[in-house]
C-alpha cells in the first residue's frame, strides 16, 4: 500500500460519520473502501498517470474541512453569477431542489437524495471506473454533494442549466463532488459549469461526473475551468451512450494549477456520436492534461475529438488519447486531433494519441502537432497593418476556438472565446 | 461461411520458403545460462581478459534485471535454462577461402540466396554470414582493405581492433539498457563489425545474413557501425530460419555510431521463421537497435521490412545529438496468421535544427497483432528541430489487430512535430477495380500491398527492393479470402 | 439466341439492400454492334453494368446473362475479365503507390497467362503501352504516376480506354463513358472504341445523354424506366428523347 492510499484511508476513518451525515452512502463507501485499499491510490510510474503530477498530493497532510466559508462571486464571470454553487464540495443552498412539472429535476445529490433516492441509486456508480484508478473509489469515499439533472422522456431542456464548483480555503481540504448528468429517451440538457478557485485556495478536488444517455437523447456538457490559486483538480467525466445518441464535452481550461480532465465514453448501442473537445492554456508554471478514452464496443458509431493547448511560460501540458474499437465495431467512425502551441522554451507538452483496433471495417485517424506560430500567417497580418501582439492574439485566439467548433450554444460559445481572448492577451504579452 | 472465410482456411499459410534445416555437425553447449557459460563463451572465442569482464558485467546486471512487459505483446514464459547459448559448425569455424567451405553450409547459402560466392562480386554486395552464432566467412575483403574499410565479424574486431571495441561497444546500446541487451552483451556470439574511415563512401553495400539452424538455441548477434567523420555507407541485414515446431529467442544489439557529415543506412529484411497457422513455432525476436548522430550534419536511416517472428519487439532508434543532424525511420510491418509485431522507433532530438521523419505501415491479416510504438522526443536544447511521422495500418481482416501507440514529447518552443495515422480497412472498389481487369483476388490484394508499402519499399537498394516485395507476397499467401 | 449473339440477358432482377432495382432486364447484343442504354438518374442503368462486370454489393434475384452462351453471373468478376469482359467504370478508383507501368505489364501478364501464354517480355511491352498512350495523347500521364492517382476526370477515362486497347476484350461495358468529359476528350475516348469495334466484338454504352452517342454511333438504343427496358429503337431514338425528354416513356 502507498502513502497515498494510507493517508486517505486515515481520513476516510476520521470523516466518516460527517461524509455520511452529509451525503448518506452507506455500504456505497465501505466497498468503495474496499476497492480502493486494493486499487490504491496512483502512482507515478503507472502508464496513464506518468505525466500528471502526484508529488503534493503524496506530500500532503490532507484535511477534511466541516465548516464553509463566505462565497466572494465579485471575480466570477456575469454569465454564472447566478447560477448555483457548490462550495467546496456542498451545494451553498441547503435544499438546492427543482422539480419542474415536466417532471424534470435540477438540483443538488444531497437533495436528490431526499427527494428521489431510488433514482439516485439506479445511477449513482453506475459509469464509474472504482476499479480502474484508486482515484475514482476515492471519489465514493469521500463525496459530499454535487450536481443532478434528471431528464424525462422526451423532453427537450431548451435554457442550459448552470452551476459552479468554487473552492476556496488554505488548510490542505479535500472536495470530492460527483455530478450525474440523466437524460432519458429522446431528452435533451445542455450543461454549464463553471470550475473556480479562489487565489488562495489550495484544495485537493475532485469531481466525477456520470452521465447516461439513453437512445436519442443529448448531452451537451460544458465546463469552463479558472483555477487561481494553489487547487489541485481531478475532473472526470464518465458517459454511456444509448442507440442514435449524442454526447458531447467540451472542457476549457483558462487557467490552472495542476490538473488533470479525464473523459471515458462508451457506446453501447449503434448510431452513437460523441464530439469531444477540450483547450488548455497553460502559463508560468501550471499543469494540466487531458485524458480521453473512447470505447467503440459496438457497431456504427462515431467520435470526434478536437484538443489543443497553448503552452508558455514554464507551463506543461499534456494529452493522452485512447482510441478502442472493440471487435464487432464495424463500420466505426473515429477521428481525434490534439494540437498544442509551445510559446516558450521552458514549456513542455506531451501528446500520446493511441488507437487500438480489432475491427478492420472501420475509418479511425488521428493527427498531432506540437509547433509554434505560422510565421508567414504572422507576417500577413502584420503587413496588414495589424501589430505583431495583436497579430500574434488573432492567431492564437482563433487555434483555441478551434475546439469550440461543436459547441452548440452560441452565447456559451461567444462567452468563453472572449474570456480566452482576455487570457490570451495576458500570455502574449 | 462466407466466401471470404472459406478461402482463408483453403489457403492456409504458405510453407515457409526458408524452412529447411542444413545438416551440418553442429558444437553445441549444454543448454542453460550461468557464469560458465559467459566464461565458456567467452574462451571459445580466445577473447582477451576485458571483454570477458564486460559480459560478466552484464550477465550480472542482467540476472537483477525483469523482462519488460509493457509492449502490446502475449509473450509466452520464456525458459532461459532451456536455451543453448552458442552453437558452431564442427569444422573450422573461419574460412580463407571459398574452397574451404563446406559444401552443405554453401547450398544453404545458395537456397537462401544469399551473395556468397565470388561471382556476387559483381553485384556489389559483401557479405558476413552468420550462421548460428559464428561468423562465417566475409566476401571482397580485398576492394575494402584498400580503402581502410573493416568489415569482419566482430569476433575478429576484438581481436584485432580492440581499441574501436573498447571505444565503441556498449556506447549506444549499454548493456543495463534493457533486458535483452544486458542478456545480448552477456552471451552474445557473433556478428558484424564495420568502420569507414573519414571521408570513404563505401563502393559497394554490406550486407549480413543471419541464418539459425539449430534447434533449440539462442541467438545473440552484436552488430557495431562506425561511421568516421565524413563516411558513408549502405549496409542490410537479410534474417532467416528453418521452420521449427519449438520457438527460439533471437536477442540482437545493433549499435551504429555516426560522426560529423557522416551517413550511414541501415536497411533490413526481416524473416524469421513465423510459425504456422495455429502459432506453433517461430521466432521470438527481441532486438535492440539504436544509433547515435555525434557529430553536425550526420545522418542514420533505418528501414525495415519486417514480415517474420512469432513475436516481434522491435525500435530502431536515433539520437540525434549533432546540430543539424537527420534520422529517419521507415518500415513496412506485415503480420499474418497468430504473429504478433510490437515495432516504431524512438527519436530523440537533443542537437539543433535537427529533423527526422517517421513512415510507418503496418499490415495486419489473419488473427495477428500489429502495433506501431513511436517515441519523439525534442529536447529543450533541440531548437528549430522537426518531426514528421506518418503511421498508417491496413486491416485485411476482421479478426486482427492494428494499434498506434505514439507517444510526443516536446520542450522547446521553435520546433514542429506533426504526426498523422490512419487506420483503415483494404479497400473493396479497389479490389474490384483490379478483379475486372482480371487479377484474382490475392494478386489484387499484393498489388494493393505493395502500393502501400511504397514509400518505404523505395528506399530500400534495389535488389533488396525486389526481394522485399516478393517476401510481402509470399507472407500476403493464404492471409485473406 | 442467333449463333452471334455476344451477349444476352435473359430476365434479369436485381437488387442492392433489398431494394429492387432491375425488374426483368432482357438483352441480346450481337457481335460487330454498338448497344446503348439511355435512361433517368436512378433507373438502373449503372447497376446493370455492374451485375455483367459482377460487382458484390449487387445481388441478382432472378435471369441470366449469357456470355458467349456460359451464365456469367456464376464467375467470379476477374474470371469474367479474363474471358474478355471489359467495364470502362464510371469513376475508376485511384489506387496508391501501383505505378501505372506496374500495373499495365500485371493485368496484361494475367491475360496472357490465362491464354497459356508466356508473360509479354519487357521491352514489347513498353513499345505497346507507348504507342497506345501516345494515341491518346497520354504518354507524359503514364509514367511515374499511380493507378488514377491525381488524374482528373479526363485522363481516368483515356486510361479506361488505353486498359481496353491493351487488353482488347470482346464484350465492354461502357458507363458513363462521356461524363466530366470536355468535348475534346470525348472525340478522343470515341476514336478509342471506333478504332476498337471489330465483327468480333460488341459494346454496351450506358449513357445519360445523347451526346455521346454522335460520336459513338448506335445500332440499338434501348431505354431503361426503373429497372425495365421501355422503349428499343435505333439511333434516332436519341433524337426524339433529347426533343421531347423521358417522361414521354413513363
Amino acid at each position: 500500500m502507498n502513502r497515498s492510499t494510507d493517508k486517505f484511508l486515515t481520513l476516510f476513518q476520521e470523516a466518516e460519520a460527517h461524509l455520511e451525515q452529509l451525503l448518506p452512502l452507506g455500504q456505497r463507501r465501505l466497498k468503495a473502501r474496499a476497492t480502493f485499499e486494493h486499487v490504491g491510490f496512483p502512482m507515478q510510474k503507472m502508464e496513464k498517470w506518468r505525466n500528471s503530477h502526484l508529488r503534493t498530493i503524496r506530500e500532503t497532510d490532507w484535511v477534511f474541512e466541516r465548516t464553509q466559508p463566505a462565497v466572494d462571486k465579485t471575480q466570477w464571470p456575469e454569465r454564472f453569477r447566478h447560477a448555483p454553487v457548490f462550495v467546496n464540495g456542498v451545494a451553498e443552498s441547503d435544499d438546492f431542489w427543482e422539480e419542474r412539472t415536466d417532471g424534470v429535476q435540477i438540483g443538488s445529490l444531497r437533495a436528490a437524495l431526499k427527494h428521489t433516492p431510488q433514482r439516485v441509486f439506479d445511477h449513482f456508480n453506475k459509469n464509474n471506473k472504482e476499479d480502474l484508478f484508486g482515484t475514482f473509489a476515492l471519489n465514493t469515499l469521500l463525496v459530499t454533494d454535487g450536481l443532478w439533472v434528471y431528464v424525462p422522456k422526451g423532453i427537450r431542456v431548451e435554457t442550459p442549466v448552470l452551476a459552479v464548483q468554487y473552492s476556496s480555503g488554505k488548510h490542505h481540504a479535500v472536495n470530492h463532488l460527483r455530478h450525474i448528468l440523466v437524460v432519458e429517451e429522446a431528452a435533451s440538457v445542455d450543461v454549464q459549469m463553471l470550475q473556480i478557485s479562489t487565489p488562495d485556495d489550495n484544495h485537493f478536488i475532485q469531481d466525477i461526473t456520470e452521465c447516461f444517455v439513453a437512445d436519442r437523447g443529448i448531452i451537451r456538457r460544458h465546463v469552463l475551468q479558472q483555477f487561481q490559486g494553489e487547487t489541485i483538480c481531478f475532473s472526470t467525466a464518465f458517459s454511456t451512450q444509448g442507440e442514435a445518441s449524442e454526447y458531447h464535452s467540451n472542457v476549457t481550461t483558462l487557467s490552472s494549477h495542476n490538473t488533470r480532465n479525464e473523459q471515458h465514453t462508451r457506446f453501447d448501442k449503434p448510431d452513437g456520436v460523441a464530439r469531444l473537445g477540450g483547450l488548455y492554456l497553460a502559463a508560468e508554471k501550471e499543469r494540466v492534461e487531458h485524458q480521453v478514452f473512447i470505447d467503440h464496443a459496438v457497431p456504427d458509431c462515431e467520435s470526434h475529438e478536437k484538443f489543443a493547448g497553448v503552452l508558455s511560460g514554464h507551463a506543461q501540458g499534456a494529452f493522452t488519447g485512447h482510441i478502442l474499437v472493440r471487435e464487432d465495431a464495424q463500420k466505426t467512425n473515429a477521428f481525434q486531433a490534439s494540437n498544442n502551441m509551445v510559446l516558450s522554451d521552458d514549456a513542455r507538452v506531451r501528446s500520446l494519441p493511441f488507437l487500438e483496433i480489432y475491427a478492420d471495417d472501420v475509418k479511425c485517424s488521428h493527427g498531432a502537432t506540437v509547433g509554434k506560430l505560422d510565421d508567414e500567417a504572422l507576417f500577413y497580418l502584420r503587413s496588414r497593418g495589424i501589430g505583431a501582439e495583436e497579430a500574434k492574439r488573432i492567431l492564437l485566439t482563433s487555434f483555441a476556438a478551434a475546439t469550440l467548433e461543436d459547441v452548440e450554444d452560441e452565447n456559451y460559445k461567444q462567452f468563453v472565446v472572449d474570456e480566452i481572448q482576455s487570457k490570451l492577451a495576458a500570455v502574449s504579452q | 461461411m462466407t466466401e471470404e472465410d472459406k478461402l482463408l482456411e483453403e489457403i492456409t499459410a504458405k510453407e515457409y520458403e526458408h524452412g529447411f534445416v542444413t545438416d551440418i555437425e553442429m558444437e553445441v553447449i549444454p543448454k542453460g545460462l550461468t557464469e560458465d557459460t559467459v566464461r565458456f563463451i567467452s574462451a571459445k572465442k580466445n577473447e582477451p581478459e576485458w571483454m570477458l569482464e564486460y559480459r560478466l558485467k552484464a550477465y550480472r546486471a542482467w540476472l537483477e534485471m525483469e523482462m519488460p512487459d509493457w509492449a502490446h505483446l502475449k509473450v509466452p514464459p520464456i525458459d532461459f535454462q532451456d536455451i543453448s547459448y552458442y552453437a558452431a559448425p564442427k569444422t573450422k569455424p573461419k574460412y580463407d577461402s571459398i574452397d574451404e567451405v563446406d559444401p552443405e553450409l554453401l547450398r544453404t547459402f545458395e537456397r537462401l540466396g544469399i551473395p556468397l560466392e565470388e561471382q556476387k562480386r559483381l553485384a556489389g554486395v559483401a557479405v558476413d554470414a552468420v550462421f548460428d552464432s559464428v561468423s562465417v566467412m566475409t566476401t571482397f575483403n580485398e576492394t575494402l582493405d584498400e580503402l581502410g574499410i573493416i568489415f569482419c565479424s566482430i569476433s575478429e574486431a576484438v581481436k584485432n581492433h580492440p581499441d574501436l571495441i573498447k571505444q565503441y561497444l556498449g556506447s549506444v546500446v549499454p548493456y543495463r539498457d534493457n533486458y535483452f541487451a544486458a542478456l545480448n552483451a552477456a552471451v552474445f556470439s557473433d556478428g558484424s563489425f564495420v568502420y569507414i574511415p573519414p571521408g570513404v563512401r563505401s563502393p559497394v553495400e554490406l550486407s549480413t545474413y543471419f541464418r539459425i539452424n539449430t534447434e533449440g538455441l539462442g541467438q545473440f548477434e552484436r552488430t557495431l557501425i562506425i561511421a568516421d567523420e565524413g563516411s558513408y555507407v549502405s549496409y542490410l541485414e537479410g534474417c532467416t530460419a528453418p521452420m521449427r515446431d519449438e520457438n527460439q529467442l533471437h536477442a540482437a544489439v545493433v549499435e551504429i555510431a555516426v560522426h560529423k557529415e557522416a551517413e550511414v543506412k541501415y536497411s533490413t529484411v526481416q524473416n524469421w521463421y513465423p510459425g504456422d497457422k495455429d502459432g506453433k513455432g517461430g521466432i521470438y525476436n527481441f532486438v535492440t537497435k539504436r544509433g547515435i548522430c555525434l557529430g553536425d550534419h550526420s545522418k542514420l536511416s533505418w528501414t525495415q521490412v519486417e514480415t517474420g517472428s512469432a513475436i516481434t519487439w522491435k525500435y530502431p532508434s536515433t539520437i540525434l545529438k549533432g546540430d543539424h543532424s537527420v534520422g529517419e525511420f521507415y518500415s513496412v510491418a506485415l503480420t499474418n496468421n497468430m504473429q504478433q509485431a510490437d515495432t516504431g522507433t524512438k527519436m530523440t532530438h537533443l542537437g539543433s535544427n535537427t529533423r527526422s521523419t517517421i513512415i510507418s505501415k503496418g499490415i495486419s491479416a489473419g488473427k495477428s497483432h500489429n502495433t506501431y510504438r513511436g517515441l519523439v522526443h525534442i529536447g529543450k536544447r533541440a531548437t528549430g528541430s522537426r518531426n514528421f511521422s506518418q503511421c498508417d495500418s491496413l486491416l485485411l481482416t476482421d479478426r486482427c489487430g492494428a494499434h498506434t501507440f505514439p507517444y510526443i514529447d516536446v520542450a522547446n518552443s521553435s520546433s514542429i512535430v506533426e504526426h498523422e495515422a490512419t487506420t483503415s480497412k483494404i479497400a473493396d472498389d479497389q479490389i474490384f477495380y483490379l478483379k475486372q481487369r482480371g487479377l484474382d483476388e490475392e494478386k489484387a490484394i499484393s498489388l494493393i500491398v505493395n502500393g502501400y508499402a511504397k514509400e518505404v519499399l523505395q528506399q530500400l537498394p534495389m535488389e533488396f527492393a525486389a526481394e522485399a516485395r516478393k517476401l510481402l507476397e509470399i507472407s500476403l499467401e493464404g492471409s485473406v479470402g | 439466341m442467333s449463333n452471334n449473339t455476344l451477349l444476352e440477358i435473359k430476365d434479369l432482377h436485381a437488387e442492392v439492400e433489398g431494394k429492387k432495382i432491375l425488374k426483368g432486364i432482357n438483352l441480346s447484343i450481337p457481335a460487330g454492334s454498338v448497344h446503348a442504354i439511355m435512361g433517368p438518374n436512378g433507373a438502373g442503368k449503372s447497376t446493370l453494368g455492374s451485375v455483367i462486370a459482377g460487382k458484390e454489393e449487387f445481388e441478382v434475384t432472378h435471369g441470366e446473362v449469357l456470355y458467349k452462351g456460359r451464365n456469367i453471373l456464376e464467375m467470379d468478376p476477374e474470371e469474367r475479365a479474363l474471358e474478355g469482359v471489359f467495364m470502362s467504370f464510371q469513376n475508376p478508383v485511384e489506387i496508391p503507390g501501383v505505378s501505372m507501368p506496374n500495373f499495365l505489364r500485371t493485368i496484361i501478364n494475367a491475360h496472357r497467362e490465362h491464354r497459356g501464354e508466356e508473360p509479354i517480355a519487357p521491352a514489347e511491352f513498353l513499345r505497346l503501352m507507348k504507342e497506345k498512350a501516345a494515341f491518346l495523347g497520354i504518354e507524359k500521364m503514364i509514367r511515374g504516376r499511380s493507378v488514377n492517382e491525381g488524374f482528373s476526370g479526363g485522363e481516368k477515362k483515356k486510361n479506361e480506354m488505353l486498359q481496353m486497347m491493351l487488353l482488347e476484350p470482346q464484350f465492354v461495358v461502357l458507363d458513363e463513358l462521356d461524363s466530366g468529359l470536355d468535348i475534346d476528350a470525348i472525340r478522343k475516348v470515341s476514336e478509342a472504341v471506333n478504332q476498337m469495334r471489330s465483327p468480333d466484338n460488341a459494346f454496351l454504352a450506358i449513357t445519360h445523354y445523347q451526346r455521346l452517342l454522335d460520336y459513338i454511333v448506335p445500332d440499338v438504343i434501348h431505354i431503361l424506366v426503373d429497372g425495365r427496358i421501355v422503349k428499343s429503337g435505333d439511333k434516332n431514338l436519341a433524337l426524339e428523347l433529347e426533343k421531347d425528354g423521358y417522361e414521354m416513356m413513363l
